[in-house]
């Protein structure tokens, strides 16, 4: 766990482990052939899929690894379903499937100056034993030697290894590898791997003792000085002899690179440009690190020409709709459900500007439709909107003249707005009682398709959770369609404080002396003073067609504000909103613009929309100028406090 | 050297207005990290309170601001990229016709391509090449500018020299340590020439020089040294001269308002705020993007009987909501004065006197100003003295506005 000291406070890198929600979902605890069974595939895992190096980016619970495993051999085999062939068509590289493991930053526990060379070398030394390992289980899936859990209906680039090559297969790898194996097959190689790791453990701790007691360094033995890549460029010739399969590609997928060593990382992310071109590398990371400058080199490898770049997450939330809704067929036939749209499972969101959305049978915009109710609503609880109507000539009952004009596109993108203050806005003619509450129960207004795919952002296990929960409570109330409204939005709401509270979870270890009244404490603390500000501009200020809705990090942002960020991204609760062409990996996030995740908007009472960018220091100054949103009507937010 | 005549006057004889601007480093997107500036050639400029450029427009227009002059004190592009030069440059020219004034700039050290990454021998030439001329449209005073390390220009009433400090980046040994890109500098024999041609009497009543680099060191700011070598030769210069001189200048994108080191008529030093970088390290939260116009009231110097007096309106640049009056955290307030060098302890005596002397006890800040006119001209660092004076030692309770006081009482 790397940390660093930003103004007295101690801020936790992204080497730490962030929690997520809905863990059980986690694909990392998973074997590729349960990964497969329910694996539906995105538009990504296409463009992942082609044998050319490739770095994949996402929050935690993106679907990273769940995409990476998906390649791996015993995966493709057991894979049923029409994309199931199409990827074994197009997959015509052996995958090597290497998750980062904490062994790979080895680090001297004790007092004093440590042995500078041995800790790093014995990490290197772990992160190539695992690497070598990884391929050695691949050898075994394509040469059949694994025991399988399972029949594989679709073998998929197996290869015929005969005892007698066995044997030699293993003996060469042996020797190469400097490996002392006393079963002659793959399993045996196999086995001195893992029994190696534990060699370097005690390496570790016996070079630590030595330090501490102020010893002489004993000598490392010669397998720590084994490189990957040229262990594995002769493994893998070794087995292509052996088996007799002639020269082929290899994939090396490297898995939640934020955990992994930065000079571990560096070299995986330099290795396009430089290494034996048989190998392919997908490499897998979270947003943001500093430590990923060795990107922005003028000779590191370039997305577009040295690697394909993929992200996993959907600054515009239309770019996960497709995904979700393929998600939402699957789980409603594996519940034995009729694979129907999503707008009959869970009618339209309020937050829809699909115009499909408002044709009905009469006008969408008639004086009895919900759209007139809802401005009608507004207008006498809100002067500032009462103002903004009269200012642009609208007229409340005369709204469905001109329905297919420019005005309907207005009353349309309004909507949005609408909702969110005629839900959480007190009316001005109310006295500010804070005790009373209001008559009408919380609104449902996370519900609708629309709004349930926003919420989830394109992620699975977050949709597979929500969706989940939402199934199960509809089912406990009678099942019918659409589902609920109040089932929904307490679903959505659910997730929402969930996650918040997970990102409370996120340690930061403040110096108590150093520390400043109003500077964040934590991660939710930046999230909580964003979604405070936005809630201002939108929901409790005067009403703006056009409201600022997400934001640009700028100069005058403080240092301890921004490494909070840098943990909300890479959890998932702010999103990047890159410019065309713009990057995908950050090593920085000044300059840069993000919203928050739609999840988070909601238990802030926002709509979830992209909206214009203000700068970050600007957004929250004006929670020091304006104090607490004492027009809004806390008690009928979901937001957590 | 100078210009004495030009097709282009002061519409207001009395008052010279400048609107200035430093240090804006261009660039074209997307930036592999992070960005330079927020004055990116590929964004789109249809958003005006997402640039800073049509921002800037946007400013001129609704403000209605007109100058005589617009001056840009150097580092138009970042690392001197050509493509972002030219759109600097361009946009300079249109901002001064908007204005209704004449562009003057400067060379700043991103300017010239001193480490050679777009040319194997002219660290110059894009910048020589830019069309119109660079710095300034009159041929023949922007071959002397290259030539000779500075120009003059005059327009009626203002002279304006415009020096390069970074006129030997791309040379200089090899071995220099530290290399003459790393720091300005202003040779003897340019301050030589200089002097000559600042001996014959002018009639301009207001003399400015721009620079890119600061031409000395000032404590907590300059860490790495690159102010401008043998920079105190200019300031001496300037103090022997029989005008009183404003120096503007960019450079280290921390806005400040100070007097030259020397006797009374030692120059004014003008330190623009970047125009749109972004801003890195400790200055990131204390200083801010900033433009600024200032205005130099002719009359009022000659009626106060002093040398050069002037007021400075400051916009801070905000993403999402444009250009908007200064703060006073961002460096330079949203306005202030200069000229007026009486000392605050005497200031404070005078303006406590005539709050006790008042029934009630209060005074507006105009009407300390209609008694005392001088005071407008009061730099922000000492009119932030006489508050602290009035309120410790005069127990005078001042109310304060953006950057001057608005209503005292007792």
């Amino acid at each position: 766990m790397g940390c660093g000291v930003s103004h007295g406070v101690v801020i936790v890198s992204a080497a730490f482990e962030l929690p997520s929600q809905f863990e059980t979902f986690n694909a990392r605890s998973l074997r590729p052939d349960e990964v497969a069974r329910t694996f539906v595939p995105p538009e990504h895992f296409w463009t992942i899929a082609k044998p050319s190096h490739t770095m994949i980016v996402g929050p935690r619970g993106s679907g990273k690894t769940t995409l990476l495993k998906m390649l791996q051999q015993p995966a493709l085999e057991a894979w049923h379903g029409e994309d199931a062939g199409r990827a074994r068509r197009q997959i015509g590289y052996t995958s090597v499937f290497i998750p980062t493991d904490r062994s790979w930053q080895i680090r001297f526990g004790g007092v004093g100056p440590a042995n500078s060379d041995a800790f790093p070398r014995l990490g290197q030394a772990a992160f190539s034993t695992h690497v070598l390992r990884a391929l050695v289980g691949a050898f075994r899936h394509r040469s059949g030697r694994t025991v399988d859990l399972m029949i594989h209906r679709f073998p998929h680039r197996r290869a015929q290894l005969s005892g007698k090559a066995e044997r030699e297969l293993s003996s060469t790898l042996a020797g190469a590898w400097r490996l002392p194996v006393s079963v002659p097959t793959l399993a045996g190689v196999h086995l001195a791997l893992t029994e190696r790791l534990m060699e370097i453990r005690m390496l570790a701790l016996q070079v630590e003792d030595r330090t501490r007691h102020q010893l002489p360094a004993t000598e490392l033995p010669e397998f720590v000085y084994l490189t990957f890549v040229e262990a594995a460029v002769l493994g893998v010739e070794a087995f292509e002899t052996a088996a007799n399969v002639g020269s082929g590609k290899w994939a090396m997928l490297f898995d939640e690179l934020e955990l992994a060593p930065a000079a571990i990382r560096t070299e995986l992310i330099s290795a396009p440009r430089s290494v034996d071109d048989r190998f392919i590398f997908k490499l897998s990371l979270s947003p943001f690190s500093k430590e990923l400058g060795a990107l922005e080199r003028p000779d590191a490898p370039a997305p577009g020409h040295d690697f394909v770049s993929v992200q996993l997450s959907y600054p515009r939330k239309e770019d996960g709709y497709g995904f979700c809704r393929a998600l939402l067929s699957q789980m409603l036939r594996a519940r034995n459900l009729s694979d129907v749209p999503a707008e009959e499972v869970f009618g339209r969101s309020v937050f829809s500007t699909d115009p499909v959305a408002y044709r009905k049978g009469k006008s969408a915009y008639g004086p009895d439709s919900a759209i007139t109710r809802d401005y009608k609503e507004l207008s006498r609880r809100d002067e500032s909107f009462r103002v903004y109507l009269d200012e642009r000539g609208i007229d409340l009952n005369n709204l469905h003249e001109g329905s297919h004009s420019q005005r309907a596109a207005e009353v349309r993108k309004l909507r949005a707005l609408v909702a969110v203050r005629n839900a959480f806005r007190r009316a001005d003619t109310d006295e500010h009682k804070p005790q009373r509450l209001r008559s009408r129960k919380a609104p449902a207004l996370y519900a609708g398709a629309d709004a349930l795919f926003a919420a989830v952002e394109g992620n699975p296990r977050l949709f597979i959770g929500i969706i989940g929960g939402i199934f199960d409570a509809a089912t406990g109330a009678g099942w019918r369609y659409p589902i609920s409204r109040p089932i929904q939005s307490r679903e959505v709401e659910r997730a929402s404080h969930r996650f918040l509270a997970l990102l409370r979870t996120i340690p930061v270890i403040s110096d108590e002396g150093a520390f400043q009244q109003g500077r964040p404490k934590g991660v939710l603390d930046v999230i909580r003073n964003i979604g405070e500000a936005f809630r201002k501009e939108i929901v409790s200020g005067p009403f703006d067609p056009e409201p600022f809705g997400s934001f640009t990090v700028d100069s005058h942002s403080a240092e301890t504000t921004v490494d909070l960020l840098g943990l909300a991204l890479n959890s998932g609760g702010i999103v990047y909103v890159p410019d065309p062409d713009g990057a995908e990996v950050l090593s920085s996030l000044r300059g840069k613009r993000f919203r928050l995740s739609y999840l988070v908007a909601a238990a802030y009472g926002l709509p979830p929309r992209l909206d214009k960018a203000v700068s970050l220091s600007r957004l929250l100054s004006t929670l020091e100028h304006s104090g607490a949103s004492g027009d809004v009507d806390v008690q009928r937010l979901p937001g957590i406090n | 050297m100078s210009d004495a005549a030009s097709p282009e006057s002061s519409q207001d004889e009395s008052i010279v207005r400048v609107a200035v601007l430093s240090d804006i480093h261009a660039f074209h997107g997307p930036a592999k990290g992070e960005p330079p500036s927020y004055a990116d050639e590929a964004k789109a400029e249809d958003q005006w309170r997402q640039h800073p450029f049509p921002g800037l427009t946007a400013l001129i227009k609704t403000s209605k601001l007109k100058a005589d002059l617009l001056l840009c004190c150097g580092d138009l592009a970042d690392k001197a990229e050509p493509g972002a030069m030219k759109y600097c440059w361009a946009f300079l020219n249109e901002t001064a016709k908007l204005l209704g004034a004449r562009l003057c700039a400067t060379a700043g050290n991103h300017d010239i391509d001193s480490r050679y990454g777009y040319n194997a021998f002219d660290a110059r030439g894009m910048m020589q090449n830019l069309t119109p001329t660079f710095p300034v449209r009159e041929g023949r005073l922007a071959d002397q500018y290259w030539a000779r390390q500075f120009c003059i220009v005059q327009s009626g009433s203002w002279r304006l020299v415009l020096v390069n400090s970074a006129a030997y980046h791309g040379q200089g040994s090899d071995d220099a340590q530290p290399p003459e890109y790393a720091h300005g500098r202003i040779a003897q024999s340019t301050i030589e020439r200089l002097k000559d041609a600042l001996t014959p009497p002018t009639n301009a009543a207001v003399n400015l020089l721009a620079i890119h680099h600061h031409p000395m060191a000032i404590g907590g700011v300059d860490e790495d040294g690159s102010y401008m070598a043998n920079g105190e030769a200019l300031i001496d210069l300037l103090a022997m001269d029989r005008q009183m001189w404003l120096i503007i200048h960019g450079h280290r994108h921390v806005p400040r308002l100070l007097h030259g080191q020397g006797g009374n008529n030692a120059p004014l030093l003008f330190g623009c705020g970047s125009f749109s970088a972004l801003l890195r390290g400790r200055w990131a939260t204390s200083a801010g993007n900033q433009f600024y116009m200032l205005e130099f009231p002719i009359g009022a110097a000659s009626s106060l009987g002093l040398p050069l007096v002037g007021r400075f309106r400051s916009w801070d640049w905000h993403i999402g909501l444009g250009w908007e009056h200064a703060t006073e955290s961002s460096g330079l307030p949203g306005a202030g004065g200069f000229g007026c060098r009486e000392h605050s302890g005497a200031v404070a005596t005078k303006v406590a006197d005539l709050v006790r002397k008042r029934s009630p006890a209060t005074v507006s800040w105009l009407e300390v100003l209609a008694k005392y006119p001088q005071f407008e001209f009061l730099m922000p660092a000492d009119i932030a003295r006489v508050r602290t004076e009035l309120e410790s030692s005069k127990s005078i309770r001042v109310q304060w506005g953006a950057g001057y006081p608005t209503e005292l009482s007792l």
